[in-house]
């Protein structure tokens, strides 16, 4: 029995759990003894080849920037994102496979980490999230499923502390944040709906204090405090230091050192949080979002979980309870619960799709969770229907599969052919909220051939099934020849990378002196 | 009696040859042709088809019946048929367009019928039953205006390898067209047109005279969103004649055409434009907002599609906007609870965007989110 394993694949922290031997999750801490690692890259200029990931790669960034990557996880997916070093263009997923390759090498001491559940932000689109698989293929791990962060933490909540009801997971890590809100009864955990922000996080808050830096620099020096990316690297790690500070004090003292001389600083909390306002604003109308969604009032939110870094600013904690009228509950460890939580649901996995790779201790420590995941988007087709207004075709999107609808889940809608002799039709399959076709993301377009010498109006049914491990299925049927054009796809599947680059690259990975 | 006789004969002989060697041999031509009673004609009949339904159940049917002459014989030969509208009188005849491009030659959209007769197999021979040329419905047909049309129906029959007319034969009739004719529909398109630029002229605030860039920002627009202009002179024509007369302006006439000739879309086209002008300038000011919301109370246009449309343009166009919480649909008399679901609803749009494949729709919804958080935040610090 190989071990089961979940990893945090974080923007700014990453940490690996595995379940023990009666099915609970426990964290492994990496080689230097710690129990989160950094997501930071450095590809060292003097040892040719060697690659730090972790403490290191942030300590060495400030001595030069231009070979260090962190928050990576903001750009996953983004095909037009490199990081050129050495004659080599870097993808998000090659980095990010360097920072899970560190925590499988260092996990794997006592065990082999092959089977892992990675997480992803519940927003993630499905271009991030096979990014994210594939960055755990090239590490060499066999990825067998993709969970969201806030179900994570939210299955980790549910098996160990005493939470029960309407529940509120608030997930602010170093560069996203979710909320989720969920039904937990005893070990059975429903999934009533997630909403994300892809660019609010510790990351956001440390570059509102940069600001607040360059401000008073300005003032006084009337010049800029940074004047290159060394700099930038080095306010960008004080910032995030007296970011920390602020969690525990009051104010905090510090000396800048432009080209234009020094500058002795104080930032309160204060001003702090007069800085963050607009940041806090984006969380408060998110958990509005979330509850509109869910048809719920505030009133009906029996707990609030805090998840990831950023939960520990005094703040957050405080407007939360000022919204909500109780004190939110903290985990043990905010920076790890997700991690935890990831690998119950490997568990859960394997134990639903290979049982037999799960050891009895640790089937029996999972025989009460259950859990009921829920759509994340909403997929649909391009369709023209007549404008009520205008009484022209126009362009539309039709929802077919509505976001946050339990799985597994179905769904039909009926479509007309648009003229006579119609002998073909664009099947595109959508996804994304939005009305305008032109907001939407088309993740496939396939050519459905029609009985020729037909009239108009003839009718097409499209079907769009989505199961438990997020596989899609897509039927168009036209019922007057029966012909069915059939498609499907899982998370995962249809990325950026070609099975043949990934190989190439996951080869590179797993020669790379990674320390 | 044999002299008068003869001095008769001679008489009649001598005028027939003063006449076939003068101007008047056709008049001639067509007296002796309608004596012959195998000449080559056509008719026109008109048939209704009460299995269809009303307005596409009237149908033309067009016959030729005679003498086809030939050089030799075996002539393959096709049929053709034609209509003018003479109702201005037959030296001043309009063109007859067709709908259907079964009727209609390569290169327009004038009514022109062709198709294979087959072989007249000797010199002069005669059709001698009815043949239909063509059967078409009525409505396929437009006509330059409205109202009681005199039309001529031309079949001629023509040598197939040569294209040389063989026979010809007219028959005129007269037809009611209900519909509003071409020209009436230019006149009126270029009335639409006019007017949506007079409604962007007035959205931007500015005076006149106004610059290249944005005559040439209006020509461009009359270019694209329309095919009645055969050149951008004739387009920048009709743009300088409205910049010249902008300060003259009615701006409740513009919008009354676009209401009362334009089709669905063209008030929405008259919307685009304007939007487009006003972020023309790089900075969209409340003035132009306020001007851009009294031409959509006067055309007429929800809410709901002016934000859609606004953000869409005006959003992606990267221009200053001076009050951007009306672009959100946020007005300062609005209620908390109104407020907030507003901007809710409005961060729920653009928060879904914000994962576009689009870079640049990526960093809209970017920008969009940080603009709805800043607007929530200084109202609730103006509460507090």
């Amino acid at each position: 029995m190989s071990t089961i394993a979940g990893i945090d694949l974080g923007t700014t922290f990453s940490a690996l759990a595995r379940l023990n031997g009666i099915g609970r999750p426990e964290i492994v801490p990496n080689c230097e003894g710690e129990r989160i690692t950094p997501s930071a890259v450095y590809f060292e200029e003097e040892e040719a080849g060697m690659i730090r990931v972790g403490l290191e790669a942030v300590n060495c960034r400030q001595l030069n920037p231009e070979r260090a990557v962190r928050w990576i996880k903001r750009y996953m997916g983004d095909q037009n994102w490199k990081k050129s070093i050495d004659g080599h263009d870097w993808t998000p997923q090659e980095i990010s496979g360097l920072i899970l390759k560190k925590l499988k090498q260092d996990c794997s001491i006592e065990s082999p980490i092959h089977d892992v559940v990675i997480s992803v932000p519940a927003h993630f689109d499905e271009a991030r999230r096979k990014a994210t698989m594939d960055a755990g293929t090239l590490a060499g791990l066999n990825v067998i499923g993709i969970v969201n962060e806030p179900v994570a933490a939210a299955l980790y909540y549910a098996t160990t502390q005493n939470v029960n009801g309407r529940v509120l997971v608030y997930d602010l890590g170093g560069g996203t944040f979710d909320v989720t809100i969920l039904d937990i009864d005893g070990q059975e955990i429903n999934i009533v709906c997630s909403q994300g922000d892809h660019a609010l996080g510790g990351v956001d808050f440390d570059k509102k204090i940069i600001e607040l830096f360059e401000e008073v620099y300005r003032k006084e020096h009337n010049a800029e405090l940074i004047q290159n990316e060394q700099d930038r690297a080095k306010y960008e790690d004080e910032a995030e230091d007296v970011k920390k500070t602020l969690s525990r004090r009051n104010s905090v003292r510090k000396i800048l050192y432009g080209t234009a001389g020094s500058v002795r600083v104080e930032i309160t909390r204060e001003q702090y949080v007069k800085a963050i306002e607009s940041l806090i604003a984006r969380t408060e109308i998110l958990i509005e979002v979330a509850l509109e969604e869910a048809k719920s009032s505030v009133s009906d939110i029996q707990k609030v979980l805090l998840v990831g870094g950023s939960t520990r600013m005094p703040v957050v904690q405080q407007r939360l309870k000022e919204k909500f009228g109780f004190e939110p509950e903290i985990a043990v460890n905010v920076d790890e619960c997700v991690a935890l939580g990831a690998a119950i649901h490997a568990g859960l996995t394997l134990l639903r799709d290979h049982p037999k790779k799960v050891s009895k201790g640790i089937a029996a420590g999972l025989k009460e969770v259950r859990l009921r995941d829920v759509c994340n988007h909403s997929y649909g087709t391009i369709c023209a229907p007549i404008d009520e207004e205008t009484g022209r075709h126009v362009i539309r999107n039709s929802i077919i599969l509505e976001k946050n609808t339990p799985l597994p889940c179905e769904a039909t809608q009926t479509f007309y052919t648009m003229s006579d002799g119609q002998t073909e039709l664009q099947a595109t399959i959508t996804q994304g909220e939005d009305e305008d076709p032109d907001f939407v993301n088309k993740i496939a377009t396939e050519i459905f051939t029609l009985p020729a010498d037909r009239p108009s109006n003839r009718p097409i049914h499209v079907r769009y099934s989505y199961d438990v491990n997020q596989r899609m299925h897509c039927q168009f049927l036209d019922e007057e020849s029966g012909r069915t054009l059939e498609v499907e796809f899982c998370v995962g599947e249809n990325g950026q990378m070609a099975p043949a680059e990934i190989q190439q690259a996951a080869e590179a990975i797993n020669a790379a002196n990674v320390q | 009696m044999m002299i008068g006789i003869f001095v008769t004969g001679f008489v009649l002989a001598a005028g027939f040859a003063a006449v076939w060697f003068s101007p008047r041999r056709g008049g001639l031509l067509q007296i002796l042709s309608a004596l012959d009673r195998f000449r080559f004609i056509s008719r026109v009949e008109q048939l209704t088809d009460e299995s269809l339904p009303s307005g596409e159940d009237q149908f033309f049917r067009v016959k030729m019946i005679g003498r086809i002459p030939t050089e030799e014989d075996n002539v393959d030969t096709d049929m053709q048929l034609e209509i003018q509208d003479i109702t201005e009188g037959r030296s001043h005849p309009q063109q007859v367009l067709s709908a259907d491009e079964q009727y209609r030659s390569e290169n327009n959209a004038g009514f022109h019928f062709i198709r294979h007769n087959g072989i007249v197999p000797e010199k002069n021979s005669v059709l001698a039953r009815w043949a239909t040329v063509a059967q078409f419905p009525c409505h396929i047909l437009r006509f330059s205006h409205r109202g009681r049309r005199k039309l001529m129906f031309c079949v001629s029959v023509l040598e197939a390898e040569t294209g040389r007319k063989l026979t010809a034969a007219q028959k005129m009739i007269e037809y009611v067209y209900c519909s509003d004719g071409y020209r009436e529909v230019h006149s009126r398109r270029c009335d639409i047109l006019k007017s949506c630029i007079e409604l962007a002229v007035f959205s931007c605030g500015q005076t006149p005279p106004f610059s290249r860039d944005i005559q040439s920002l209006w020509t461009t627009w009359l270019q694209e969103k329309s095919d009645l202009f055969t050149s951008a002179e004739e387009a920048e024509g009709m743009v300088e004649q409205i910049a010249e007369n902008a300060s003259a302006l009615a701006l409740e006439a513009s919008a009354e055409t676009l209401l009362a000739y334009g089709q669905g879309t063209d008030v929405f086209l008259a919307l685009e434009l304007a939007l487009q002008t006003a972020g023309f300038y790089g900075n969209v000011t409340l003035d132009m907002y306020q001007r851009l919301a009294r031409i959509v109370k006067m055309l007429q246009i929800r809410q709901d599609r002016f934000l859609a449309m606004a953000q869409k343009v005006l959003l992606s166009s990267g221009c200053h906007i001076e009050e951007p919480s009306y672009l959100l649909g946020i007005s300062p008399d609005m209620d908390e609870a109104s407020f907030r679901k507003r901007l809710n609803e409005e961060y729920r749009k653009w928060n879904a965007r914000v994962t576009h494949p689009d870079a640049q729709i990526r960093d809209q919804a970017d920008r969009v989110l940080t603009l709805i958080a800043n607007i929530r935040t200084q109202r609730f610090q103006t509460c507090s």
